[in-house]
């Protein structure tokens, strides 16, 4: 498995690539835009699209979606039925979506909206927006006063992984476990 | 990046580059490693490799393309990083002391829980990348582009962030030296701290 990152200059969210070893398919998450960013980076790789994968439904994440199915012949999972006037792939809690050798497994993290999932592959779990490195999924400056229900998620699907999982937000940089463990002052005490 | 694991039973490890075990079960560790500091020092890229736990002492990185490798609590003294591109790397809790990354491109690698002592980041590019937890002794990152790196809860000595690109750059719970960031655009950052004595207490 091999992970490319690139990111939307228009939103600044984080676009993610997974493909097999030898780059022969891919899987895009979370699509964004579509910006000529990852239209360029899905060149350089070499992979041939087949599938993309919504963290959630929010605007920031599909708005490339139309353009997206008019280039490559993809199915998209999503916890919603419709994004953007396409039927997606509904998915579920513990559902797997296999590409090839690829395995992607859905963890349902409703935080922070309803439809939010991660998704498992190997040791990288891609989060969406259930938080950032070194926060929760924004920085509310004004106060250190989290919201609970956000705290139980992550508590309950993510922070029970091995701390050598490598995690992938949609906005800020790569994190692992461990370190979101060890310095992430939200997660102290819980 | 390539994640296959090491086969040995029951390790969560990943396998080191050139070998199906990772660094504690590899058998005749001393070949591979020899075999490994060959291919780095003849190898311009470097890409989806594990080095995990490697002394990685001396080894000249100039230069080189050095993506989606993972060079986890590896050790690095003396080490040339100068005009290498780092791309989708982890560094986490490594130590890395005497080592160069002058006009160095680094983008959404992780350094998080990483001790760097007299680490020189002069004229990069460090952005999108990850300094949890931190620390940072006698750093010098001035005149470097750090646009949403995150500082958070990283400990600074004599570090200085003089005449950087800080827009979106997060310091939370960091605790900055005086003047240590003069003539850059600190007013574009995210400076979070509990300390309302600090003199970028901006929240």
């Amino acid at each position: 498995m091999k992970i490319f990152t690139t990111v939307s200059p228009k939103t600044i969210f984080n676009i993610y690539i997974v493909t097999d070893d030898k780059q022969k398919y891919g899987v895009i998450i979370d699509p964004g835009d579509f910006s000529i960013n990852i239209y360029n980076l899905v060149k350089y790789i070499g992979a041939k699209i087949t599938k993309v994968i919504l963290t959630d439904g929010q605007n920031k994440k599909v708005e490339g979606i139309p353009t997206l199915k008019k280039v490559y012949d993809v199915d998209i999972y999503a916890y919603r039925n419709m994004v953007c006037d396409y039927e997606t792939k509904v998915v579920r809690n513990g559902h797997e979506i296999v590409e090839g050798d690829l395995k992607f497994k859905i963890i349902e993290t409703p935080a922070p909206s309803y439809d939010s999932i991660s998704i498992l592959i190997e040791d990288a779990l891609f989060i969406g927006n259930v938080f950032q490195t070194g926060t929760l999924n924004r920085f509310k400056t004004e106060e250190f006063n989290t919201p609970d229900f956000e705290l139980k998620v992550i508590k309950k699907s993510i922070l029970t992984l091995p701390e050598h999982t490598m995690i992938y937000p949609s906005f800020g940089p790569a994190t692992t476990l461990e370190i979101e463990k060890k310095f992430n002052p939200y997660f102290k005490g819980i | 990046m390539n994640l296959k694991k090491c086969k040995h039973n029951d390790c969560n490890n990943k396998a080191l580059v050139f070998s199906d075990f990772c660094f504690h079960h590899a058998e005749n560790i001393d070949d591979l490693k020899n075999k490994i500091y060959d291919f780095i020092i003849n190898n311009k890229n470097l890409k989806g490799y594990n080095f995990s736990f490697l002394d990685l002492t001396n080894i000249d990185f100039s230069k080189k393309d050095i993506s989606y490798s993972i060079f986890s609590r590896c050790k690095f003294k003396n080490n040339n990083f100068s005009n290498a591109t780092i791309v989708s790397s982890f560094f986490d809790f490594a130590t890395l002391t005497d080592c160069n990354f002058t006009k160095s491109n680094t983008r959404f690698s992780v350094f998080g829980g990483s001790d760097m002592e007299n680490v020189i980041f002069l004229d990069s590019t460090v952005i999108f990348s990850n300094f949890l937890g931190t620390n940072l002794k006698n750093a010098n990152f001035n005149n470097s582009d750090l646009r949403y790196s995150r500082f958070v809860e990283a400990n600074t000595e004599k570090a200085t962030f003089k005449n950087c690109n800080l827009k979106n750059t997060i310091f939370l719970n960091t605790i900055l030296e005086k003047n240590s960031l003069d003539g850059s655009n600190y007013e574009d950052a995210i400076i979070i701290k509990h300390d309302s004595s600090s003199q970028y207490n901006f929240f």
